[in-house]
């Protein structure tokens, strides 16, 4: 590794020797070390049952786990998972929420932790809610009933959510899983956004043509333990592919997409 | 017309963050109004209807009061009910659960039950000086819920489906039902025991009191305001477990203090009000098209919802011309059974079961 990655000098995440599962005596992930740096997009990879969403629920505190994990200088397993809420942000694959909430309501319930003891939203959460909606591009959803929108709005509103917590650190899981090519491009470009404003981006992608077109960083898991990390072109490469998918890249194969007159 | 009864709505200052549908809130208002309207005549109507003649200057004052007794247990058991059925559904993220569907209240049912055959049979009807008479009802009820939400959850486990919810809670209540005949049935042996635990499992405020209001009001306002306390918690936690931790709530936490405060709800209306079917179900769900899934809004509207649902019963309970006495119980069921059946094949049609 080189040295712009080393724990010491990195502010974004840093996971250290973690082991996981959903029980404790029969872990999923063994002794995974990486850093996802802070203003990068970082992609978790790896094939079905490698471990990359235990990896993602373990760092969220959701399953029980060793080894040390930090947020910039913030120890994260000294944290109480209240605590460790305004650090982390989490959107899953797909929202279990179907209760008749309007937009509005989904997203301040990322305000949770912020709320006072009477539980009232304050100035400062309205400000947090609205600016969470423009940045994910839900604010004209706001009044509509959550479960009347299609996959791709109500995974906005989830990311929006996410961003109205304020944590400096989202976690996704496949959030682009359900989602149309549109969909994905209009996801991904906000959270491009977001690294451009600094925050830390983890996100667990089966797509490797979608990873490379969209993220910095990857980490590449097979088996439960860590295969390979560093930027995304050297990690989605013929060797470590067939090594660990079993399959061969064809270099200049496949489509690529891009939304009309956004970038070039 | 803003009625008194929308305190709750969290109105915010900022014009421009104003709660935004117009359309969702006034209908909010409506039917806030419409429940208070609802609740106001239920009230009157329970206090001139029934037997005795209230012209007798002499009696009236008598007639009112016994009358007025029964109004605030029927009150009482409705809240009660009803809050607890907002909370069971937030916590199974699921409008199809209740107290009565899971077999908490056939739990506190058989609790009472089993205080008043034990009291009887073991205590030979006497009370130790410390233990007020009163309260070993209320403390069987209590036992008996907490043992049936306790049992429920554990053979449910941790992410039970909305299905095995619902068919663990009816066999758990039929088993519960079946105790709590073989407990009647022994009981019969004395005359005025077996009388007394048929009125008790049939259900009925006629004959209560005082007392009764007393034993039940601490617990039904105690355990409401936990509710609203837990209101953001239960919001949280319509998205899951997993995305309620991720956003900070104690998912272990709120589960265990939802589970004993539902079944101490449960438990105050079982003690003065014997077994309600149906309140905590059909009310929370008539209400949420219009104040919403917000608990915040949800749970005050469920507790004078509920607590109209059960005084109008319970005035029906008088109307109906019939020579011996129908039990309460009987009249929410009677409503509340077509209700059920009806939101299932609803739930059925639009794929919500699976």
């Amino acid at each position: 590794m080189s040295a712009r990655m080393s724990p010491s000098l990195c502010q974004g995440l840093v996971v250290s020797g973690l082991t996981a599962g959903h029980r404790p005596r029969t872990p999923v992930v063994h002794d995974v070390s990486f850093e996802a740096p802070r203003g990068r997009v970082t992609a978790l990879l790896g094939p079905n049952g490698a471990g990359k969403s235990t990896l993602l629920k373990s760092v969220l505190g959701l399953l029980p786990h060793e080894g040390h994990l930090r947020l910039g200088d913030t120890d994260l397993g000294a944290l109480a998972p209240r605590d460790r809420a305004r650090h982390l942000a989490y959107v899953p694959q797909r929202t279990l929420l179907t209760a008749r909430l309007s937009v509005r309501a989904v997203v301040e319930l990322g305000r949770f932790v912020h709320r006072g003891p009477l539980g009232s939203l304050q100035r400062a959460d309205h400000r947090a809610v609205d600016a969470a909606m423009e940045v994910a591009r839900v604010a004209e959803l706001r009044d509509r009933p959550f479960p009347e929108l299609s996959g791709g709005e109500q995974q906005r509103v989830v990311l929006a959510r996410a961003l109205a917590t304020g944590a400096r650190c989202l976690l996704l899981d496949e959030p682009t899983a359900a989602l149309d090519v549109r969909q994905v491009l209009h996801l991904h470009e906000a959270l491009a956004r977001l690294a451009e404003d600094d925050h830390t981006i983890v996100v667990v992608l089966h797509d490797l043509a979608e990873a490379r077109q969209h993220a910095h960083h990857a980490v590449l898991l097979h088996e439960g333990r860590l295969h390979a990390r560093g930027p995304v072109d050297r990690i989605i490469a013929p060797r470590t592919v067939r090594e660990v998918y079993g399959v061969d890249l064809v270099e200049g194969a496949g489509l690529g997409w891009r939304i009309p007159g956004v970038g070039q | 017309m803003r009625p008194p009864g929308d305190g709750p709505c969290p109105c915010v200052r900022d014009p421009v963050h104003r709660a935004p549908p117009s359309r969702p809130m006034s209908r909010a208002h409506a039917a806030w109004f419409v429940l208070l309207v609802l609740l106001l005549l239920g009230c009157a109507a329970a206090l001139q209807v029934g037997e005795g003649d209230l012209s007798d200057a002499a009696l009236r004052a008598t007639f009112l009061s016994l009358r007025g007794w029964r109004l605030a247990n029927a009150l009482l058991a409705g809240a009660a009910l009803s809050v607890g059925g907002v909370l069971v559904q937030g916590l199974f993220r699921n409008p199809l659960a209740s107290p009565s569907i899971l077999g908490t209240t056939a739990g506190a049912s058989l609790g009472g039950v089993l205080v008043l055959v034990l009291w009887n049979s073991l205590l030979l009807g006497r009370v130790p000086d410390w233990l007020p008479g009163e309260l070993l009802l209320p403390i069987g009820c209590l036992a008996g819920a907490w043992v049936a939400l306790g049992l429920l959850l554990a053979t449910t486990g941790r992410r039970p489906g909305i299905v095995a919810v619902l068919l663990t809670g009816f066999i758990l209540s039929s088993f519960f039902l079946s105790l709590g005949g073989l407990l009647s049935s022994m009981a019969q042996e004395t005359w005025e025991l077996g009388r007394a635990v048929v009125a008790f499992t049939l259900g009925g405020v006629d004959t209560k009191g005082p007392r009764h209001v007393a034993i039940a009001l601490p617990m039904v306002l105690v355990g409401t305001a936990v509710a609203l306390g837990w209101s953001h918690h239960l919001d949280a936690m319509l998205a899951g477990e997993e995305e309620a931790a991720s956003l900070g709530v104690d998912v272990v936490r709120v589960r265990r203090w939802v589970i004993i405060w539902t079944a101490t709800l449960t438990a105050a209306a079982v003690a003065i009000s014997g077994g309600l079917s149906f309140v905590g179900l059909i009310v929370p769900h008539a209400l949420r098209p219009f104040v919403g899934e917000t608990h915040r809004r949800l749970v005050p509207a469920a507790f004078v919802g509920g607590a109209t649902f059960v005084v109008w019963a319970d005035v029906i309970v008088r109307l109906v011309p019939s020579r011996g006495h129908v039990p309460l119980g009987v009249v929410t069921g009677l409503i509340g059974g077509p209700v059920f059946l009806f939101l299932l094949a609803r739930a059925q049609r639009e794929g919500r079961l699976a």
